[in-house]
């Protein structure tokens, strides 16, 4: 357990069921049957210096609890209170995380989401219940990543998944920077004013406003997320940013073909321009053909694939993961997130969870372990769990 | 380290182009756009004030330091644009180390003719926050520490203030939403009613509604400071009934010195003490007068200072001139229906109309000389450590969680 975390929960600076409905929420640890990569000791050892000596990044997360029984998860977003999962956080190895908030479910005020309003009610709050505890840290640059780390701490970063709340209003980029937003996809898997998601059928390309957003989130200083875009728009993006861009939580399609998972021109032109590559563990999408069954070792030959085509130097880790049922949640978000599109492809086995990486703190410890199983270097190691991020945020962020 | 403050050249939205990316208005210098005055003192004086500037954090409970147009026909332009540009240069050569922020309060038309829209507060404070986060002299201050912090390294802590309730409309979960985004203190309403309660300019206030005890108790839960300086005497009264913490009203002056609204009552202010509350002295242009000095200047906000002072004690009064960079007077005529400048001018006597506070026209200005003012009229090395921070931080304790 992280020493930083001294037993705070969610929202309980307020009186559940007086100021706001409480819901049973989900185990933060042990929810399913946990599992470990088994480890010889000598690995184990290794295991434990990495951690302590490696600042670890995940570069795409939602560390949130859902309730225990997710069909309360629609009446639990409109109450426009996701409860971070401190305990849970505290069991991981993460010194960062990268809090993508409430993203496609992001319906408290409508039924599609991604209202402006919405978005800034959900960071509001969750930066408000983040004021009343000490164990994560509000991160708006460099320093909070070096700070956490040293007191046993995570920074805890806002990500928007989608510029969609943008609308046409360019400084909304600086007011989000300002409200304390520091990376930001172009858009979610539908299009918007920006570009084309990932969905469409036909992908029209970053449009003149997407052109203009990019120049503003370069100045601003806004890290860029593509995972969820078409490939031009991706494509498109990658060439106007005068800043490396990241896509955050992806897999390749030339082992799994879909269209969530992205194309080798795409990862290199993404590693050519300096970017990072964080690799996906949502359940039902790093799948390949060795592995029809979404687990570990599906997600790790995403890694290994894409590490070989791009080089150690330009990937990373964004497992996408949250602390609750993320399969029950696709089922019922499955329209808001475009899931079956997404998804379509060959057949593959359901999973009720991600063997190794059913959660944020599971998936940080078992990418280490699996990393070691497999003899990666030290400096290897480093690079991939945090140093490469860190290399690109240098450029990025003021 | 009041002085010295470690200024880096920046100069606000820097990190974007002029004239490309926002629309560039012409400002006057932050300090110096009129003659500066400064109260004399004699050589031992002069040293004591900078000794004093340096050894005690000086906390300014209200104010807006940010640059106004030259031409004051542009405001509704410069307004609408949605960017105030705070003046960091103008700033580094105050005395402060700590400054409450008010943001655009009744000029937030950035969006709509009369202001306080939802959106257009989280705009302004977004985006004041997002050029703050581009240079390093100004820290936000999200705690009593940051003002520490600030006053050691040479640096301000800015605290985001909002300094009406309006725009919560009936969500209470807006006040946390707020506190997230680094709001600290709120007012219950401006000088217009709310849906929390009856603002100042009110011929009835029928005091604090069911919807603003809410508000009050979640403020209190949350940690953030309640700000009672544009509310009416019965609302004000039953917030500091109301509240668990101490309240401040962080810029206001004696109606027994000037009988106008936008002062308060002995009995308030006697209540906000009781409570452990702190009241901030004003200066904003034609408020703060007497009888004695019918031409606003620091000598007639000195004597509400003393005047409440004597009433209440030294532990309970402190500063927050609300004062600007540019002409605040013109401001004033420009906005006067949005900030309902006849109902909270109207005053015991005639007086005479000023182009700006003598003493107190910006936040620098007034940082100086209020430290000049005490020392010149011998006030202890412990009684200015009060008044300059000691009591608001002392009601801070209490109420930031």
């Amino acid at each position: 357990m992280k020493k930083g975390y001294k037993g705070y929960k969610a929202y309980q600076y307020l009186e559940k069921d007086i100021d706001y409905k409480g819901f049973e929420l989900a185990k933060e640890v042990d929810r399913v049957e946990p599992y470990l990569i088994p480890l010889n000791p000598e690995d184990e050892k290794r295991v434990e210096n990495i951690i302590k000596n490696n600042i670890v990044i995940s570069l795409h997360d939602h560390p949130i609890i859902t309730p225990a029984n997710i069909n309360e998860l629609m009446d639990y977003e409109r109450e426009g209170r996701e409860c971070t999962a401190y305990e849970g956080l505290a069991h991981s190895c993460l010194d960062v995380v990268f809090d993508n908030m409430m993203d496609g479910t992001c319906i408290i005020g409508s039924k599609a989401g991604w209202k402006w309003n919405d978005v800034i009610h959900d960071m509001g709050i969750r930066s408000c219940d983040i004021a009343h505890q000490d164990f994560l840290i509000k991160g708006s640059d460099l320093d909070d990543i070096y700070k956490a780390k040293s007191e046993e701490k995570i920074a805890w970063f806002i990500s928007l998944e989608s510029a969609t709340m943008i609308e046409n209003e360019l400084d909304r980029i600086d007011i989000l920077y300002g409200l304390g937003a520091r990376m930001m996809g172009i858009t979610y898997s539908e299009s918007n004013c920006l570009g084309s998601g990932l969905k469409e059928k036909n992908d029209g390309g970053l449009t003149a406003f997407g052109r203009q957003a990019v120049e503003r989130m370069n100045k601003v200083g806004m890290a860029i997320d593509v995972s969820h875009s078409g490939d031009k728009t991706t494509m498109d993006t990658i060439k106007v940013s005068s800043k490396p861009v990241f896509i955050t939580h992806i897999g390749a399609r030339a082992l799994w073909n879909m269209k969530r998972l992205k194309p080798d021109d795409v990862f290199k032109a993404c590693a050519d321009k300096g970017g990072v590559i964080g690799i996906e563990a949502a359940p039902h999408t790093t799948i390949t053909k060795k592995h029809p069954r979404h687990d570990i070792e599906s997600y790790m030959e995403h890694f290994e694939y894409i590490k070989d085509l791009v080089g150690i130097d330009h990937v990373a880790f964004g497992p996408d993961a949250l602390f609750g049922d993320h399969v029950g949640l696709h089922n019922l978000f499955s329209s808001n997130m475009s899931i079956a599109e997404n998804t379509a492809g060959q057949s593959f086995d359901k999973v009720d969870y991600v063997k190794g990486l059913e959660n944020p703190a599971e998936a940080s410890h078992n990418i280490v372990r699996w990393l070691v199983k497999h003899g990666y270097s030290d400096e290897d190691i480093a690079k991939v769990l945090g140093k490469n991020i860190i290399r690109v945020l240098k450029e990025i962020w003021y | 380290m009041g002085l010295n403050k470690k200024y880096d050249g920046y100069v606000a939205y820097q990190y974007l182009e002029k004239d490309k990316d926002y629309k560039g208005f012409k400002y006057p210098k932050g300090v110096g756009r009129v003659e500066e005055y400064y109260i004399p003192l004699n050589e031992e004086q002069e040293k004591r004030v900078l000794d004093i500037a340096e050894k005690y954090i000086f906390i300014s409970l209200h104010e807006h330091p940010v640059l106004f147009p030259e031409d004051l026909s542009q405001l509704p332009e410069y307004i609408r644009e949605g960017r105030q540009p705070a003046d960091y240069e103008a700033l580094s050569k105050s005395y402060l180390d700590v400054v409450f922020d008010n943001m655009m309060d009744g000029v937030c038309t950035i969006s709509s003719k009369n202001g306080w829209k939802w959106n257009d507060v989280l705009h302004d404070l977004g985006m004041r926050l997002c050029d703050l986060a581009h240079q390093s002299m100004v820290i936000r201050c999200e705690k009593v520490e940051d003002m520490i912090r600030a006053h050691k390294e040479g640096k301000i802590a800015l605290v985001p203030v909002i300094e009406g309730a309006a725009m919560l409309e009936n969500e209470v979960d807006r006040v946390d939403i707020l506190y997230g985004f680094g709001v600290r203190m709120m007012g219950i309403t401006y000088s217009e009613s709310n849906s929390l309660g009856s603002g100042l300019k009110e011929k009835n206030d029928g005091g604090l509604t069911a919807l603003g005890y809410k508000v009050v108790e979640r403020m209190n839960k949350v940690g953030m400071a309640i700000d009672c300086s544009h509310v009416g005497d019965k609302t004000t009264m039953d917030v500091i009934n109301a509240s668990t913490k101490p309240i401040f009203l962080s810029h206001c002056g004696a109606r027994s010195l000037w009988n106008s609204r936008r002062l308060k009552p002995d009995d308030v202010i006697k209540a906000c003490a009781d409570k452990g509350g702190v009241i901030g002295i004003e200066a904003a242009p034609h408020t703060t007068l007497t009888i004695n000095n019918t031409q606003h200047s620091i000598e007639s906000f000195m004597e509400h200072f003393e005047y409440i002072k004597d009433m209440v004690g030294i532990d309970h009064v402190a500063f927050g001139p609300d004062t600007l960079y540019g002409d605040h007077v013109g401001l004033h005529r420009t906005f006067a229906s949005n900030l309902s400048i006849k109902s909270a001018h109207e005053g015991s006597a005639e007086f005479e109309e000023v182009e700006y506070v003598k003493g107190l026209e910006n936040p620098t200005e007034a940082s100086i000389n209020i430290v000049r003012w005490l020392v010149k009229h011998n006030y202890s090395d412990q009684d200015i450590e009060k008044v300059l921070g000691g009591n608001t931080i002392r009601a801070l304790k209490e109420i930031w969680v």
